[in-house]
């Protein structure tokens, strides 16, 4: 996907001048869309002004779709197709989704999961898709052009597979994607730069459907996370849920099998619980007939339900302190996001085990998304002269690969800081084998059983050798994003294994770009005309920044090159004024490939300036 | 002082400098970073560090590697080995931290001494001292799980 440089209204078009960047927090029950305008970051309403968009879409047919506030107005009519928390679905199996016990039909879609409505079979990526090109459009709406590049926010705790999931929604929304942005790190940036706070900080994060907890080192610019915890099957949902099953109980009622009444009963359950935010008694209306027409609670009784969800949030904090070796005594204090955490029970319990009062005074539904809006426009590249932060952040999770016996060997601890690669090597183990097979899995769990599955490689063309003789070093690599990559070579030969990857869940990139095919396939001219103008500004652009690196660097070129440099670039302007998508794009690759070598080296040069003049035990 | 200098080189190299660079320029970004996040993670531990610098003056330091074995290192081993499972079998919580309080100042020792060793560039005395060492560490690893497992059942 490619840059557009958006201008200034009634401002000449200057390269490189403010490009729109927009935070967006793709929420269980609700999104948002910030941006930084005027120097301030703040949340896009809509036409109507509001700012929460319900993460809900209705599909009236394959293409044709209904989000937001108008679907959710058809949730209590068609509960089974009107789809809600999708979040919870995104890179999980059928069976996954069977034990959410939501509503929807399931189908098998391999690895992960399809949800059959009445007018369309959808994967939860597609919905997701939907809601982040509804938050698009309403950007784009705003600043009258579209954006450039978007920080999407996903829970700390998300596995690759559900962090895939979620780049591929976004780009199948044709989002330009920046970052993926750990929701609590987002939400410390807003409060972070609020306050300009230095210490350790706890970030208490629990959404419609996910739980987080953060701890983060501030100090000058730099927000450190040094552990990370949480659950994604904990959050608001859950105690609604809780309500509705006492109730039911007491009235002897089971409305598991019949999910419309069960929405109704859930529906009127957050009502009630958002009441005893402010009351001691709440009652409200289910709309259902009989013994549950109305129902009510004592806030005391939704307190004793509450604390064991509550228990449950703060067993993850601890864990997260043992490993980052830390006392509560440390934390210099915790802030609170997620709607959730507007629940007076969560904030009593968070404020008596951390032993300090919640920091609440930011809008625990809009933190996030202006968190991502704050460094979508940092990473844009649009920050004022001092005006400069850094952010580090961890893996959630152990990545490890199955040995013998099914058991987990860890190759990349939990909370490492990110980017981050490890190598491990394999060996052989007959005589003349040529290929092995690795699986690759994420979680805390001993066993692999117990542990999310996320690839499985085949290692091929290796050497004919005695067993045992081979080594192959494979290396993972967990970029910026929290995304896995895998390499493999054979170390005594040479040869670049062939890596097969194949993704337990989420999609390949070629059925990415199927999917982005499909999409404009039938649609109109413009689609392909925007992508034709996206390829020529990226193409522009690369020319620019190309210019700028050789008038400041081409001394680390030999002639051969700076002249082959050259050509590419003559090459590509010719192409600049073509209609033909493929010829433009086949020339920025061949552009880029050639000026690879080029940027590696300008960046060691960089590094060797910043080093020069420090010995290493100063280091 | 190490921490500072992480994050300063990391402030430059940083994939996030980079968002809006060539794919190339962010590729070498990564490396970068991958390599400065691995380099602080080994320097800031005093083990990791003590072997780094073992391996750059080109020993080998893997355990597998053969080693003249000290015999008092050696009984005192199997002695704290015995001591454990004996505190384990009685349940015994102040024995334990006892024996954690003395595995640790011997870790401290170990750490003097080899970093000393370093210095006077003693590489065989320097190794033996570092096996030690990473025998203490593996071992008070168990100490701590052991003490997590009793904490758990009281």
């Amino acid at each position: 996907m490619a840059f557009l440089q958006i201008s200034e209204p009634d401002a000449s078009p200057i390269p490189h001048q403010r490009k729109v960047a927009v935070g967006i927090d793709l929420g269980t029950t609700h999104s948002l869309v910030a941006a930084v305008r005027h120097s301030v970051a703040e949340v896009l309403p809509d036409a109507q002004g509001r700012a929460l968009m319900p993460s809900a879409v209705y599909y009236q047919s394959a293409d044709e779709v209904v989000v937001g506030h108008d679907a959710l107005a058809l949730q209590e009519s068609k509960p089974l197709d009107t789809l809600v928390s999708i979040k919870r679905l995104m890179g999980k199996s059928r069976a996954d989704a069977l034990s959410t016990g939501m509503p929807y039909y399931f189908e098998d879609l391999g690895n992960s999961v399809a949800i059959a409505t009445e007018n369309a079979v959808v994967t939860p990526v597609k919905v997701a898709a939907q809601i982040l090109l509804s938050l698009r459009k309403r950007a784009q709406e705003t600043f009258g052009d579209d954006v450039v590049g978007a920080v999407i926010t996903v829970p700390a705790y998300f596995d690759d597979a559900q962090r895939q999931a979620t780049r591929d929604a976004a780009r199948l929304a044709g989002l330009n994607v920046l970052r993926l942005l750990n929701e609590p790190t987002a939400a410390a940036i807003a409060y972070g730069l609020d306050n300009s706070s230095e210490g350790v900080y706890a970030v208490y994060d629990l959404g419609g459907g996910t739980f987080d907890l953060s701890l983060l080192r501030l100090t000058q610019g730099v927000f450190e996370v040094i552990a990370t915890g949480g659950d994604t099957a904990l959050g608001g949902d859950d105690f609604d849920a809780a309500i509705v099953q006492t109730l039911c109980q007491q009235a002897g009622l089971d409305f598991s099998e019949q999910p419309q009444q069960q929405r109704h009963l859930l529906m009127a359950a957050r009502r009630l619980r958002e009441q005893l935010s402010t009351d001691d008694l709440a009652r409200v209306k289910t709309g259902l007939d009989g013994a549950l027409a109305s129902i009510s609670m004592t806030r005391d009784v939704f307190e004793t339900l509450a604390t064991p969800l509550i228990k449950r949030s703060l067993s993850c904090a601890q864990r997260a302190l043992d490993d980052a070796l830390l006392s509560l005594a440390q934390v210099q204090g915790v802030v609170m996001v997620g709607g959730a955490t507007r629940m007076p029970v969560v904030q009593q319990m968070v404020k008596q085990f951390f032993g300090h009062e919640p920091l609440v005074n930011l809008n625990p539904d809009e933190v996030v998304a202006i968190g991502a809006a704050l460094q979508a426009n940092l990473l844009a590249g649009n920050r004022h002269p001092g005006e400069d932060w850094l952010l580090l952040d961890v893996t959630p999770l152990s990545l490890g690969l199955e040995t013998m016996g099914g058991l987990v060997e860890t190759i990349i601890p939990r909370n490492s800081t990110i980017p981050v690669a490890r190598g491990q090597d394999f060996t052989t183990y007959r005589d003349g084998q040529t290929a092995l097979a690795v699986h690759v899995v994420q979680g805390e769990r001993d066993l692999v059983s117990e542990c999310r599955s996320l690839a499985r490689f085949e290692l091929r063309g290796i050497p004919p050798m005695v067993a045992g003789a081979a080594r192959i070093r494979v290396t993972f690599q967990v970029d910026a994003d929290g995304l896995l990559n895998v390499s493999a070579q054979e170390q005594a030969s040479g040869t670049q294994a062939e890596v097969t990857v194949k993704p337990s869940h989420g999609l390949t990139d070629e059925q990415i770009a199927k999917m982005l095919q499909d999409s404009v396939a039938g649609a109109d001219e413009d689609a392909k005309l925007r992508m034709l103008r996206e390829e020529q500004v990226q193409a522009s652009q690369l020319l620019e920044s190309i210019t700028a690196a050789l008038a400041q660097d081409s001394n680390l070129l030999n002639a051969d090159e700076l002249s082959q440099i050259e050509t590419e670039m003559a090459n590509m302007r010719g192409q600049l004024e073509t209609d033909s998508v493929d010829a433009l794009r086949a020339a920025v690759k061949s552009l880029s490939a050639c000026t690879d070598d080029f940027a590696a080296r300008r960046m060691d040069r960089s590094i060797r300036q910043a080093l020069t003049g420090r010995n290493l035990n100063e280091i | 002082m190490l921490d500072a200098q992480w994050k300063a080189r990391a402030a430059q190299v940083h994939p996030d400098r980079f968002a809006n660079a060539s794919a190339p320029e962010k590729r070498v970004a990564m490396q970068w970073s991958t390599q400065l996040n691995e380099a602080y993670r080994v320097l800031r531990d005093p083990l990791q560090r003590a072997k780094y610098l073992c391996e750059l003056a080109g020993q080998d330091v893997s355990e597998s590697a053969s080693r003249t074995l000290d015999t008092v290192f050696l009984s005192q081993q199997m002695q704290w080995r015995e001591d454990l499972e004996n505190l384990e079998a009685h349940q015994d919580g102040p024995g334990l931290m006892a024996l954690m309080t003395q595995v640790e100042a011997n870790r401290a020792q170990c750490h003097t001494q080899t970093s000393q060793l370093i210095e006077q560039r003693h590489w065989a005395d320097a190794l033996s001292c570092l096996n030690e060492w990473m025998f203490i560490e593996k071992f008070l690893k168990e100490l701590q799980a052991v003490k997590r497992a009793q904490a758990a059942t009281e």
